[in-house]
C-alpha cells in the first residue's frame, strides 16, 4: 500500500514537472562557427580575430562544437575550414582540447595567406549550412570582417539564398575601410545591407563592438 | 439648483432651503421604525454572525489544543517508558556488577569478623588480676623473695609482662583488620547508595509515567515540558548542518562533472549537480541508518531490530560512510586539478604563457630566485587548500551522520508544532471575529445614535405631544 501511495507520488510529481514544462532530461548545446575574413584589406585584423576567437573557445562548455574557417574568394568549401571540434564531455578532456585548438588557432594566423575577393555570401550559406545539420540548441555564426563584399568573377555569389533560421550571427571587429572616413554613411549603410540580409533570411543580427560583447552574446 | 431658483429673492431661498430641511427631518421621523430596523437587521445581524464564527473558531480551537495536549502527553509517556526500560537495562547491568561486589565485600566481612571473634574471645581469657595473684602468692611460697618486695614486685611485673606477651599478636590481629572492615563497609554502602538513587530515578520516572498515562488534566501533563524550544534548537542544529551540506555540494559538484560527464540537464540541474546532490542524499540515509543501528535516534524499525541485525546495518553503515569519505577526498584532489587545468587554459586563452608568466622582467638572476619563491609559496598555500579540503571530504559525512540527531526531534515534534500552530491560528481567527463583530455593533449602534440625534427635533416634539397624550413609544437602544 505505502509502495503504491510512493509510487503515485513519484508520478504525480513527474506529471507535474511534465506539465510545468520541465524537460526530465535535455541537453543545452552550443554550435559556433566563426568566420574570418582573410581578405588583404582585413588581413592586419587576425590576431585580434584569433585572440578573440580562443575566449570564444574557452567559454564553451562539454559537448559544444566550434568550427574557424576563413572567408576567402570562394567561400563555399570545405578548404577553408581551419578547424572543427566538439568538446569532450568531462572537463578536464574539454580543457585539454580547448589548449589543442589554440595552439590550431596560432598556427593558421603564423601561415595564412591573404585572399584577393572577399566572398561573404558563400561563406554564410556553408556556415548556415553545417549548423543546420548539427542539430544543436544555440547556433552562432561569429563574423570578423570589414562586411565589404567583393565576389571573384569566377565565384559571383551575390545571388545566392540563404537560409539563416534558427541561427544568430554576430558581426564583430567591422573595421572602416578609408573611404568611410570621407562618407561615414557608407559604413551605416553597409552594416544596415548586412542587417537586412541577415533578417530577411531568418536569422539574428547582432552587432558586437567588441569581444566582451561578443562573449556576451553567446554565453 | 435649477436657474429659476437663483432668480428667487434671497429670503425666499431661505424659506424654501428652511421647508426642504423641515420635509427631509418629517420623513426621517416617519421613516424612523423601518430605517431602525434596517440598520439592526443589517448591524446586528452581521455581528451576531461574526460571534458565532468566533465561537466556532473558539471551540475548534481549544478541541485543536486538547488534541494537541492528548498526543504531547501521549507522545510523554512513551518518551518516559523507553526511559523506563532503559533503567531496566541499566539496573539489570548495575545490579550484576554490584552482586559480585557485595558478595566479595561479604565475605570478607566475614572472615573479619571471625578473625576478630578469635581474637577477642583470646584477650577475654586473659584474666591479669588472677595471674597477679597467682604470682604473688608463688613469690609469697618462697622465703627469699617474700622477705624481698622489690624483687616480688619484679617477679609480678614480669609475670604480667609476659602474658601481655602473649595477648599482643590477637591485638595486632584486631588492629589490621579493622582497616579492611572499614574499607568492606564503605563499598557496601556506596552500593547501596548508587541502589537508592537509581531506585529514586525509576520511582520519579514511574510516577511520571504513570501520571502521563491515567491523569485526566492533559493539558498540565503537556504542558510539563515545551515541545517547542527544544524543535527550534533541532531546526537550528539542522540549519548548521545544512550549512555544512551546501559547503559539500560545492566541493564536490566539480570534479562530480568528470565522472558523469557535463553534457546533459536532469530536471533543469545539470547532471553533476544532480549527482552531487544525490551523493549528499545517500551520505545523509547512510548517517540515518549509522545513527538508528546504534539506537542514538529511533526514526524507523532499525533500532527494534535483533542485536544481530543492529550490527549488520551498524558495519554496512560504517562500510558506506567510509566509503564516501575516500570518495569526496578523491573528488578533492580531481577538483584542484581541475582547477588548475581551467586555470593554465584561461591563460593560454589570453596569450598568457603559463611557465613564463608576464612578471615584468627585472634582473635575470633575482628574477628567476623570485620565481622560484613565488613558485614555493603558491605550491605551499596550494598543498594546504587541497588538504584543508580533503580534511572537509573527511569530516562531512560524519557530520550529515551527526544531523540524524536534530532530525528525529524536528520530524517527531513537527506533527505537534502544526497542532499548536494550527490552534494559535484558529484562537487568532476566533478574537479577530470577536473583534469585528464588536466594532460592527458598535457602529451601528452608532449610527442609530447619530439617526436620532439628526431628528432629535420631530422626536423632542412626538415625546412633548407623547407625554401630554399617551406616555409610552418604543426605546430602540
Amino acid at each position: 500500500m505505502k509502495r503504491t501511495a510512493l509510487f503515485g507520488l513519484c508520478a504525480a510529481g513527474v506529471a507535474a514537472l511534465a506539465a510545468c514544462g520541465v524537460k526530465l532530461i535535455e541537453s543545452s548545446e552550443t554550435d559556433l562557427f566563426v568566420l574570418v575574413d582573410a581578405s588583404g584589406t582585413y588581413a592586419a585584423n587576425m590576431d585580434s580575430a584569433v585572440q578573440a576567437s580562443r575566449l570564444m573557445a574557452v567559454q564553451l562548455a562539454p559537448k559544444d562544437t566550434i568550427t574557424f574557417a576563413q572567408i576567402s574568394s570562394c567561400s563555399f568549401s570545405d578548404e577553408n575550414v581551419v578547424l572543427r571540434s566538439t568538446l569532450p564531455s568531462t572537463p578536464s578532456r574539454a580543457a585539454m582540447r580547448k589548449q589543442d585548438i589554440f595552439r590550431q588557432l596560432d598556427q593558421y594566423r603564423d601561415t595564412f595567406q591573404a585572399t584577393s575577393y572577399t566572398d561573404i555570401r558563400g561563406a554564410l550559406k556553408y556556415a548556415s549550412f553545417e549548423l543546420a545539420q548539427s542539430g544543436k540548441d544555440a547556433k552562432y555564426i561569429v563574423v570578423f570582417s570589414d562586411m565589404v563584399e567583393d565576389t571573384a568573377p569566377d565565384c559571383d555569389t551575390r545571388d545566392l539564398a540563404i537560409d539563416l533560421t534558427g541561427i544568430t550571427v554576430i558581426a564583430t571587429n567591422v573595421t572602416k575601410l578609408r573611404s568611410d572616413s570621407a562618407n561615414p554613411e557608407a559604413y551605416f549603410d553597409r552594416l544596415a545591407k548586412w542587417e537586412e540580409i541577415v533578417t530577411s533570411a531568418g536569422g539574428i543580427w547582432v552587432l558586437a563592438p567588441n569581444t566582451e560583447q561578443v562573449l556576451e552574446s553567446i554565453s | 439648483m435649477p436657474d429659476w431658483f437663483s432668480t428667487w429673492p434671497e429670503w425666499a431661498q431661505w424659506v424654501a432651503y428652511l421647508v426642504i430641511v423641515a420635509l427631509v427631518l418629517t420623513l426621517l421621523w416617519v421613516a424612523r421604525p423601518n430605517l431602525h430596523n434596517v440598520l439592526k437587521a443589517v448591524f446586528f445581524g452581521i455581528s451576531h454572525w461574526l460571534s458565532r464564527i468566533s465561537i466556532w473558531f473558539g471551540a475548534a480551537g481549544e478541541s485543536m489544543y486538547d488534541q494537541y495536549c492528548e498526543t504531547v502527553a501521549a507522545h510523554r509517556a512513551e518518551e518516559y517508558q523507553q526511559r523506563l526500560y532503559r533503567h531496566n537495562a541499566r539496573i539489570a547491568n548495575t545490579v550484576s556488577v554490584d552482586t559480585g561486589n557485595v558478595m566479595d565485600a561479604t565475605g570478607k566481612l566475614e572472615v573479619s569478623a571471625i578473625s576478630i571473634e578469635g581474637a577477642a574471645r583470646s584477650l577475654s581469657d586473659v584474666n591479669l588480676s588472677r595471674e597477679a595473684e597467682l604470682e604473688i602468692k608463688r613469690a609469697m611460697a618462697d622465703k627469699d623473695t617474700a622477705k624481698n618486695t622489690v624483687k616480688l614486685v619484679q617477679n609480678v611485673k614480669t609475670a604480667l609482662s609476659a602474658k601481655v606477651l602473649e595477648v599482643r599478636p590477637d591485638i595486632q590481629k584486631i588492629r589490621q583488620e579493622l582497616p579492611a572492615l572499614q574499607r568492606n563497609i564503605e563499598r557496601l554502602h556506596e552500593s547501596e547508595q548508587k541502589l537508592s538513587r537509581a531506585a529514586e530515578s525509576i520511582n520519579a520516572d514511574l510516577a511520571e509515567f504513570s501520571e502521563a498515562i491515567h491523569s485526566d488534566d492533559r493539558r498540565a501533563v503537556a504542558e510539563k515540558e515545551s515541545i517547542v524550544i527544544p524543535w527550534v534548537l533541532a531546526l537550528l542544529v539542522m540549519s548548521i548542518a545544512l550549512f555544512g551540506v551546501f559547503l559539500n555540494f560545492f566541493l564536490i559538484q566539480r570534479p562530480m562533472a568528470e565522472i558523469v560527464g557535463d553534457d546533459i540537464r536532469v530536471v533543469g540541474l545539470s547532471l553533476p549537480t544532480t549527482a552531487a546532490i544525490v551523493v549528499i542524499f545517500l551520505e545523509a540515509a547512510a548517517g540515518i541508518v549509522l545513527m538508528e543501528s546504534l539506537r542514538i535516534t529511533r526514526l524507523m524499525k532499525i533500532s527494534e531490530l535483533s542485536d544481530s541485525m543492529r550490527r549488520v546495518f551498524l558495519v554496512a553503515a560504517v562500510v558506506v560512510l567510509l566509503g564516501f569519505s575516500a570518495f569526496e577526498a578523491l573528488l578533492a584532489f580531481q577538483r584542484e586539478a581541475l582547477i588548475e587545468l581551467d586555470q593554465r587554459t584561461q591563460e593560454l586563452a589570453q596569450g598568457i604563457d603559463p611557465v613564463a608568466g608576464t612578471a615584468p622582467v627585472v634582473d635575470a638572476g633575482d628574477a628567476a630566485a623570485g620565481e622560484e619563491d613565488d613558485a614555493h609559496e603558491n605550491g605551499k598555500s596550494l598543498s594546504f587548500a587541497l588538504w584543508a579540503q580533503v580534511i572537509l571530504a573527511v569530516i562531512i559525512p560524519w557530520l550529515l551522520a551527526t544531523a540524524a540527531i536534530p532530525l528525529e526531534t524536528v520530524v517527531q515534534n513537527l506533527w505537534f508544532i502544526l497542532r499548536l500552530a494550527a490552534h494559535q491560528i484558529l484562537m487568532f481567527l476566533s478574537v479577530l471575529s470577536k473583534v469585528l463583530a464588536t466594532a460592527i455593533r458598535s457602529f451601528g449602534l452608532f449610527l442609530l445614535r447619530l439617526y436620532d440625534l439628526i431628528i432629535f427635533l420631530p422626536l423632542a416634539i412626538e415625546q412633548m405631544v407623547r407625554r401630554t397624550h399617551k406616555p409610552t413609544r418604543g426605546d430602540y437602544s
